[in-house]
């Protein structure tokens, strides 16, 4: 998924957020809910979005790739720490901050192997874009191109236990829902 | 002529039988074939996943169960003509009339009487239960379940279970849910697990033990380990034959198998008698 937008500015970092923030919201229905919360001391969060199943912190990368990961985490956890004073904030009808949450994370390139790297160290999903300035200095493009979730991100199929039942002939055995998630859980290896 | 005029009918089949280590370090061990006395001697085996397998595995387990000397009844619910236990067994069955059980004789063992469901009523069935408790002899009710959780629920008969399952899990699932509708009945007896179609131990070990654990911390049962059942070639064979594999001369890792789970659960009933 990827989408040439219209010349930006690079002398205004806000306009390069607002840019951005068009882009989610036009290419993904997200809803933007807040630019620029936190501070970089312990925290800091570019976008804060939603589409009403997640929401999502996004950080656009304008230094390297590990400061930007930092800065995503460091966001993430200033996000858990007031999250009950965001809850007070921000009224369930802008955005329900109880939904999962993922990271999102605009950079300009990425190390090798990163999709698997955070499939290990991440137990939040984080989605990756890429975005490229093309153009000349004076009239830059900004080109952004989504690379995909680490596989923790996958939103899983949601199982039709009812279906499961029938196809299995359990029914009468009166198991609920989460018993079943249960059981199918603590038999993976 | 022929071997089956020369040797006598069966007698080719139980000559291998006699010469097996098992039965003679049986013998020794216990200094009598009837090693074991109980009043649970009615074992409802269930693979609610193939009708043929459980009907081929409880075929062999009768033969070996009357190859240690107990006297075996079969209570055949499967009502599908060619997975019953007596056309997997049809090769040894002598000829019977319609109202009588099917009859399995091999010389020097025990006879495996089979009974089906479809052309003998419930109060046969009331009256094998009854001679298998009041029987000083040991005897063995093996049920031929029907594989459906319906019918576990009906049954009023108050016995020990092996359940069958492959490793998948909805396998697994279906297992589990059996095992929740025994403990829903209030039976307590013991429950056996024999995993199907696997062909690593390892790998059936560690799926009992997810497994077991799981159902030791929810349902605060424990349930016993006897083996797993691979799919060789001469399984294939013995049911095409009709003929129980434990009779067939060949080398065969699913015999193997078959012989490991009956001495298990052999065993495992013998130490729990003893215990009790």
């Amino acid at each position: 998924m990827s989408r040439i937008l219209k010349p930006v500015s690079l002398q205004g970092l806000e306009y390069v957020h607002q840019i951005c923030a068009q882009y989610f919201m036009e290419e993904h229905g997200m809803k933007i809910a807040e630019y620029n919360l936190g501070n970089t001391f312990t925290g800091k969060i570019d976008l804060l979005a939603t589409n009403d199943e997640s929401v999502f912190l996004v950080t656009i990368n304008k230094e390297d790739f590990a400061g930007a990961l930092l800065r995503s985490f460091m966001g993430l956890r200033w996000f858990r720490e007031n999250l009950d004073f965001l809850m007070r904030v921000y009224p369930p009808e802008d955005i329900d901050l109880s939904l999962p949450v993922r990271l999102i994370i605009l950079t300009r390139e990425f190390p090798p192997e990163i999709h698997s790297i955070l499939d290990e160290v991440c137990s939040v999903p984080v989605q990756l874009y890429r975005y490229e300035l093309l153009g000349s200095a004076d009239d830059p493009d900004i080109y952004i191109q989504g690379m995909g979730a680490s596989r923790s991100g996958e939103q899983p199929v949601k199982q039709d236990l009812d279906e499961l039942r029938k196809e299995i002939g359990i029914e009468d055995a009166g198991l609920s829902d989460e018993e079943i998630l249960e059981f199918q859980a603590a038999m993976k290896p | 002529m022929d071997e089956r005029s020369r040797l006598g009918r069966g007698l080719k089949e139980i000559s291998q039988i006699y010469l097996s280590d098992a039965a003679r370090d049986e013998t020794r061990r216990t200094g009598s074939h009837h090693a074991q006395s109980g009043q649970h001697t009615i074992i409802r085996v269930c693979h609610p996943g193939s009708s043929v397998v459980q009907s081929f595995f409880l075929a062999n387990l009768a033969l070996e169960l009357a190859r240690n000397q107990f006297p075996v009844f079969v209570w055949d619910c499967i009502d599908s003509s060619s997975s019953g236990i007596e056309s997997l067994m049809e090769s040894l069955v002598l000829e019977h009339k319609e109202t009588d059980a099917a009859t399995v004789r091999l010389y020097g063992l025990p006879d495996i009487l089979i009974y089906s469901q479809l052309s003998h009523d419930a109060r046969k069935l009331v009256d094998l239960v009854s001679v298998v408790r009041s029987s000083d002899n040991d005897c063995y009710l093996l049920v031929n379940a029907d594989g459906s959780l319906d019918s576990l629920i009906h049954d009023s008969m108050d016995a020990e279970h092996v359940l069958m399952s492959r490793i998948d899990e909805k396998s697994l699932l279906q297992c589990y849910a059996h095992i929740r509708v025994i403990q829903a009945k209030g039976n307590l007896c013991r429950i056996y697990i024999v995993f199907d179609g696997i062909e690593n131990g390892k790998a059936a070990r560690d799926t009992f033990d997810r497994f077991s654990s799981f159902i030791e911390r929810k349902l605060q049962i424990t349930i016993h380990y006897l083996g797993y059942l691979s799919h060789d070639e001469y399984l294939q064979r013995s049911v095409n034959e009709a003929k129980p594999l434990m009779l067939f001369h060949d080398r065969s890792e699913t015999k193997d198998n078959m012989a490991a789970i009956s001495k298990n659960l052999i065993h495992s009933r013998q130490n729990n008698l003893n215990n009790s």
